[in-house]
Formats: structure tokens, sequence, C-alpha cells
């Protein structure tokens, strides 16, 4: 395509008006030129396209040896074969673990108390995730219980953790148990495709594959996952990813701009602004996930228990949800975040607290809603004819049903937690001693980052809470494309 | 032998408009093995009866006087019979049983068949476990195993191929997921099964089939029934006995064939002409003038005259009692004065 066939093809998409003719003529040549210089010129345009197209075929090919390898069934053997064989083999480490390493500590009688202590604890946990291996071997021949495998398996790595944490006299001698994990998560994908997903659960699966790609369709659904994912995962990396503690003062380098040292530059303390934020990022996260799935619980709870029981429960509730409402929320956290500290300090739970309590009754007005609507349909009715309690109604056949509105209703909140968490923080009605995006900003404020230019201290927190909140709403989006087919674009 | 016997049943609903007399009076006797119809109106108080049979009745709403006598004593160990004669009550009532006792019996021994076509089945649920969950409520040490084979069986015995039991609602039919509800309602092998409606917002042809199928299944289980509808057809499909109401009492009683051709009261006259026959000749149907009555204040006496052709100034002043003829009632003055 030419520089002339290019201007053409934009020349008949718009018809200008008279007076903006030339201007619209200008910009649109300038537009051609740069697409013609930068996107075909380089090759980059054919390039990203020859990509999509190779990574498309890639996956479509790994799909189709996906549902060709399940058709085998003696493909289906070895992969069970492979499950025992991984299990035995994480087994094996935890045995290896425990004699090599914890027994001889306890048998030897070296060191202290404590570490004698811990030492048995490490032997009695790992014993008893090798103990599951018997599970197996009963899951083999009895053909109900094989469901259960990758949940024994997750327990197991549960009991190793659990041995892990408890005693860990020194942390170099236990290479077994990280070979231990490894074999096990191998052993749980294993067990769940070799023994589950075949049996029983096809159907589901094709379920959450249709879901899955209803989300994946959604670009905003994708672009959401992925700077989720990018944060959580740079929040989780944090201290191995900086050369700093957070708490470190570099006072030599101090309001220091980004440069190789301080990728982020630094504050007034010298504390490094990428190690800061890489901790705030974890507890606002934190406060976000705790916050607002503790909210939405909370208020599924009461909506439930309002609509359901009806009368007057339904009465005081409602009202009492309504006098919650109609307060302003922002005056109302101000009066409740200021509360703790009468006793002295703010930690993040109670942030998480404040918020639950200011916003419940948006969630459980939500749910009531629904519930009530669902309460009058016939299944319900049906489930009563059959004999079945309320306990049973509620749990089997209500909550199933809430359970979309929910799961959207969680998303949205915990982004409004952490906007709010941040709005707190800002204003120092936040936990003081550890970080926090907002606190982040609060301290770039009292340092007169605005006025003094200090701009590597403003703009990472305020990105950072921008893409928080935008990757919540986004996923948010999707999620509700997946519960309401109606939105869905076809 | 009389199986459930719902004796001058009232539920009223208590509304801040005022009392709505939903069922007034109303008396039906079903015997092992038959089939009841009840036909009349919207609103003329059909669901209510047998949701009052089930005690099912949602507030506002109350039983507030009448008896319904079904033996559930099967169902209830000693020392509760024991603490009801104590209080000089009627065990066989089940109106005076506790909401736990109660719910031993329903869907057990008196299942309900509800309307299937829109919500009655839970759409997160699969059919068979929803069939299954009646078991479940009913025999909680039941092998759940066998449980599922159990459903199978009642799958393929109303109909539905029993590798459907792993759908979802929203990939059966119509007429399937009636066959479904059906097959809730008998797995449990009940003595009386209460169908409302249940063939009401399915194509005639589906219609047919699941009327068929019902029938059979009430032969071979040998199943007393109470049908609720308001299409005459339907009833005159499967029910032996017929028991028409309005505005919340049964105005004419008797055996299906003698209520359709040798009608008496003038209510069921005119609903009778007011639907096609096929067979017989060809005739200009009639409507029934004016409205069913509001409930909170229904008219005086008897409680068709504002409507009825034959009123006469006895209607509005006195209630008529029910008159025996041939093997049934009817509640008419008409006839009434005949036999004085």
């Amino acid at each position: 395509m030419t520089y002339t066939d290019i201007t053409k093809k934009h020349e008949k998409k718009k018809r200008f008006s008279k007076p903006r003719e030339k201007v619209n003529l200008f910009i649109t040549k300038i537009r051609a030129t740069l697409l013609l210089i930068f996107w075909e010129k380089t090759g980059l345009k054919k390039a990203i396209n020859w990509l999509k197209i190779w990574f498309k075929k890639v996956l479509d090919k790994i799909y189709q040896l996906y549902l060709y390898l399940f058709k085998i069934n003696s493909f289906v053997f070895v992969l069970r074969i492979l499950t025992v064989l991984f299990w035995l083999a994480a087994v094996s480490m935890l045995l290896l673990d425990t004699i090599t390493v914890a027994l001889p500590i306890y048998t030897d009688s070296l060191g202290t108390d404590e570490v004698l202590i811990k030492a048995l604890l490490w032997v009695i946990f790992d014993l008893l995730a090798a103990a599951t291996v018997l599970y197996v071997i009963v899951a083999i021949f009895v053909e109900e219980e094989r469901s259960r495998l990758p949940t024994i398996a997750i327990v197991q790595i549960f009991l190793i953790l659990a041995g892990l944490l408890l005693g860990l006299p020194n942390s170099e001698d236990s290479v077994y148990v990280g070979f231990a994990l490894l074999f096990n998560f191998i052993t749980i994908v294993f067990a769940y495709f070799s023994f589950v997903a075949l049996d029983d659960q096809v159907k589901s699966l094709t379920q959450f594959r249709k879901s899955s790609k209803v989300f994946f369709r959604n670009r905003m659904g994708k672009i959401g996952l992925v700077i989720l994912v990018v944060l959580v995962t740079l929040a989780a990396l944090g201290p191995s990813i900086t050369r700093y503690e957070a708490d470190d003062m570099d006072l030599a380098n101090i309001h220091e701009g980004p440069s190789d040292i301080h990728i982020l530059g630094t504050d007034k303390f010298g504390h490094d602004t990428w190690t800061v934020l890489l901790d705030s990022l974890g507890i606002s996260l934190l406060v976000g996930v705790v916050a607002g799935s503790l909210c939405v619980l909370l208020g599924t709870t009461i909506g439930v228990t309002s609509a359901y029981i009806g009368g007057w429960v339904d009465t005081i509730l409602m009202r009492f949800a309504d006098i919650v409402l109609v307060m302003p929320p922002l005056p109302l956290m101000f009066l409740l975040a200021s509360l703790p500290f009468l006793l002295g300090t703010i930690h993040w739970s109670m942030i998480a607290i404040i918020y639950v309590i200011v916003f419940w009754p948006v969630s459980a007005k939500l749910i009531r809603g629904q519930a009530l609507s669902l309460k009058q349909r016939t299944f319900i009715h049906s489930a009563k004819a059959s004999g079945a309690s309320n306990r049973y109604v509620i749990f089997s056949h209500l909550l199933p049903n809430v359970f979309p509105l929910m799961l959207t209703m969680i998303i949205t909140s915990m982004r409004q937690a952490i906007l709010y968490e941040a709005f707190l923080a800002y204003l120092g009605l936040g936990d003081p001693l550890n970080n926090s995006l907002g606190l982040m900003l609060q301290a770039a404020q009292n340092q007169f980052a605005l006025a003094s230019g200090y701009w590597w201290l403003i703009f990472p927190p305020a990105i950072a809470i921008a893409l928080t909140t935008l990757s919540f709403a986004f996923i948010g989006m999707a999620f509700d494309e997946i519960v309401n087919p109606r939105l869905r674009k076809r | 032998m009389t199986l459930l016997e719902i004796k001058n049943l009232k539920t009223y609903y208590d509304t801040r408009a005022g009392v709505v007399k939903a069922v007034d009076d109303v008396s039906i006797k079903l015997q092992k093995g038959e089939v009841i119809g009840l036909a009349g109106e919207s609103g003329c108080g059909k669901t209510t009866t047998n949701l009052s049979a089930m005690r099912m009745i949602q507030n506002p709403g109350k039983i507030v006087g009448g008896e319904i006598l079904f033996d559930a004593t099967s169902l209830l160990n000693g020392q509760e019979i024991e603490e009801l004669e104590e209080l000089q009550l009627n065990p066989r009532n089940i109106l005076n049983l506790k909401e736990e006792q109660m719910r031993r019996i329903r869907g057990n021994q008196i299942s309900m068949i509800f309307q299937g076509a829109m919500n009655a089945l839970n759409p997160v649920h699969r059919v068979g476990n929803q069939v299954h969950e009646v078991l479940k409520i009913h025999e909680p040490d039941h092998d759940p195993a066998e449980g599922w084979e159990r459903v199978l069986d009642i799958f393929e015995t109303v109909g539905i191929d029993s590798s459907r039991a792993r759908d979802y609602p929203h990939q059966l039919s119509g007429g399937m997921k009636q066959r479904a509800l059906i097959a809730m309602a008998l797995i449990s092998h009940p003595e009386v099964v209460i169908a409302d409606e249940p063939v009401t917002a399915l194509d005639v042809i589906v219609q047919a089939q699941v009327l068929k199928a019902t029938k059979e299944l009430q032969k071979t289980f040998n199943l007393s029934m109470i049908m609720i509808t308001h299409d005459l057809s339907v009833i005159s499909e499967i029910c032996e006995t017929l028991a028409i109401m309005y505005a919340g009492k049964i105005v004419e009683y008797g055996p299906l064939r003698n209520v359709f051709k040798e009608s008496l009261h003038p209510y069921t006259k005119a609903l009778i002409n007011a639907f096609p026959s096929i067979i017989g000749p060809k005739k200009e149907l009639e409507d029934i003038g004016g409205a069913p009555p509001d409930l909170r204040n229904p008219p005086t006496g008897c409680r068709f005259h504002p409507r009825c052709p034959k009123v006469m100034p006895i209607c509005s002043k006195k209630v008529p009692i029910n008159t025996p003829v041939k093997d049934g009632y009817v509640a008419c003055h008409l006839y009434q004065e005949d036999r004085k």
C-alpha cells in the first residue's frame, strides 16, 4: 500500500465539513505518513500479524492434542501411573527430609529446648504429610474416593508448609522439602486430569471453559486480569526484587530523582520509593480483598436473612440499613477511623472493618432484592413441598442463585475498598506503621512534593492506585458479562 | 378407604384492605386411587385449598378453621403421638402437627406437582440432583449410588431418557421439565399427589402426552390425586370426580360424567357452555357475564347470584346448603326448593 492509497482510504471514510476540511485533511495526511513510517515500512504490522496468527495456530494445535490425547485410555493410564509415581517421590522426599535433617537434630539433642520442640513438630508434620499416601492406595481401588485426590494433595501441601513454618532450624537443609512441594504440585495437576476431570466432571470443565471463553473474549477482562496479575506478582515478590528494605534510610541520597541506585528515587528520609511502593501495594491489595469480600459476605448474610424471614426481622434490619445508608459515607468513615486512635493506633484490619460497617447496606439491599424475587419462584415452593427445611432451602436453592450477583459485587466492592483505604490513609487516618498507597501520597504531600517538583514521589503511588482500581473495574465488567448473558456481544 | 379428608376448611388472607376469604367452608374426600379434579376461575381458591392441605400457606394467609385428616401416624414416633393425645388433639389431623413433623409428610406422603414450564426447577442444579434431593431429605441414610439408580429409574418411568438426568433445566424442553417435576413428586412413593395446573403452560400436543403419562403412572402406582386446573378438557381427560369451585366455595361435586352431562348448578352449566366441544354439535360459545367477586366482601347469600341467569329473591339472602344429588352434592337454591 502506498502513501496515496492510504490517504485516499481515509478520505473516503470521512466527509469533512467545509470549514474544517483543510485542517482535517492535513491531520489525515500526517497520520497516514506516520502510519506508513512506523507501522508499515518498519514491518512491525506484518510481524505482529504473523505473531498473532502463529500464536493462535500453536494454541489450536495444543488444544487439538489435548482433545486427542484425552480420548485415549492408555494416555490416561500413563498419567495415572505418573501421578502415583510423583506422589511416591514427594513422600520419599519427605521421609528423607525427616530422617536426614529433622530427626538427627532431635536424637543428637543439638541446640536449645526450643529448637528441639521445633524439630519434633517438623518430624510430626512431615510424617503426617507422608501418611496421606495411604489415601492414594485407597483411592486407586475405590472409585468413589478418587474425586477427593486433589483435595488430599492440597491438604498434604498445607501439612508440609505447616511443618516448614513451625520448625525450620536452618533453612539450607530443607532442599528435600522444596522438592516434595514441587512434586506435590505436579501430582495435583496430574491427579486432577487423570482421575477427576475425566470421570465425572467433564461437563463442569466445559462449563468452566465456556465461562473463561466469555471472560477472555472480553478485551477489558483480559487487560484487567493482566494488570492485576502483574500487580499481585510485584507485591508478592516484593522484597526479592529490590535491594533495600522498606524502612531503610539512605541518608546520603535524600530527595534524589530516579537513578541507577534508586529506580524511582528517594524521599526526604532516603526511603527508596520503589521498595516502599512494593510494600504498600501488598497492604492496599490486602485491605481491598479482605474489606471487599467481608463487606459483601456480611451484606449477603443480612440480605438473605432479611428477605427469607421477612416480617419484623426484615423491617428492623432494613431500617437499620437505611440509617447507615442515609449517612454520608465519607464523614462517617472519618468518624469511625478516628475512634481507634483513642485506643492508641490503627491497624489495617480496622480500616477493613470500618469499610464493612459503612458499606454493608449497599450489598445487603441489592442481595435482599434478588432474594425476595427468588423466594417467590416456584422452585423454592417446590423444594418446600418436598419437605425441605428452611436451612436447606437457603443453602441449596437460594444462595447458589444469589452467587453470581455476589461475585460481581465482591469485585466492585474490592475496588471501592482500595480507593477508600487510600483516601483515609491520605488524610492521615490510616495505619502509620505500615506503608500504604494513600500514606505514600500523604508523605509526598507533607514533603511539598508537588511544589518542589518531586514527581517520583507522587506518580508511582497515584498510578498504582489507578491501575489497581482499573483492573478490578475491568474484571468486574467481564464478570458481568459471564453472569448476565444479555450483555454479551455476539 | 378415605385417604385425605378436608373438612370445612377455611383459609383467610388477612390483608391490610380486609380479610380475603379465599377458601370458605370447603370439604373434599379423597379415596384411595381416586383422582379428583378441582376446577374454577382464576382466584377462586383452588390453589389455596391445596396449599392448605400441605400446610404451605404463606403470610398473610392463615387456616382459620376446619380439619385436614390424613393418617401420617406412621411418620410420628410413639412419644409424639402421646404428646398430641395428652393435649387432646387428633394426631390424624395434620393441622395439629408441628412444622418439623409436617416436613416429614411433605414430599414423602403428600407431594405436589408444580407447573413446570416457568421456574419450578432451580436453574443452577442438575435435574437429576433436584429429584435426588427429595430422597436425601426423607431418607438421610440411604446409599447415594442406590438413590441415583432410583432417580434414573423414575426418569425412565415418567418418560425421560435417563441420560438427561445430568442436564440442567434449561437444556430440557417444557414437556420434559414437567415430567421431571412429576418424577420429583413420585420418587418417594407418596400416597397423595396434588397437581397444581401441571399442564397449563404446555402446548396441546405435549399436554396430551404429559396427561397420558400422568394417567398411566396414576394407574400403575394406584395414586390418589387432586388435580387443579381451569381447563375442563384436562379434567375430563384424567379425573373421575369433579369439584367445581366458585369464590372460595365448592358449588358442585360429583362423578365426572354426572357433572358434565347433567350439570345442575347454573355456574357449572355456564362454565361448560363456555368451552367448545369437538364431538357435540356446533354451538355458539356463551360467556359468563360480569367478573369474579371481590373476596374481601363477597356477595351475600349465594356468591354467584349477581352473575346467575336464574337468580331468585332468596339467593341474595340465604347461603345455599349442600343438597345431596346422585353421588354428589350441589349448593344451589334451585334444587333445595325442589326437595322441599
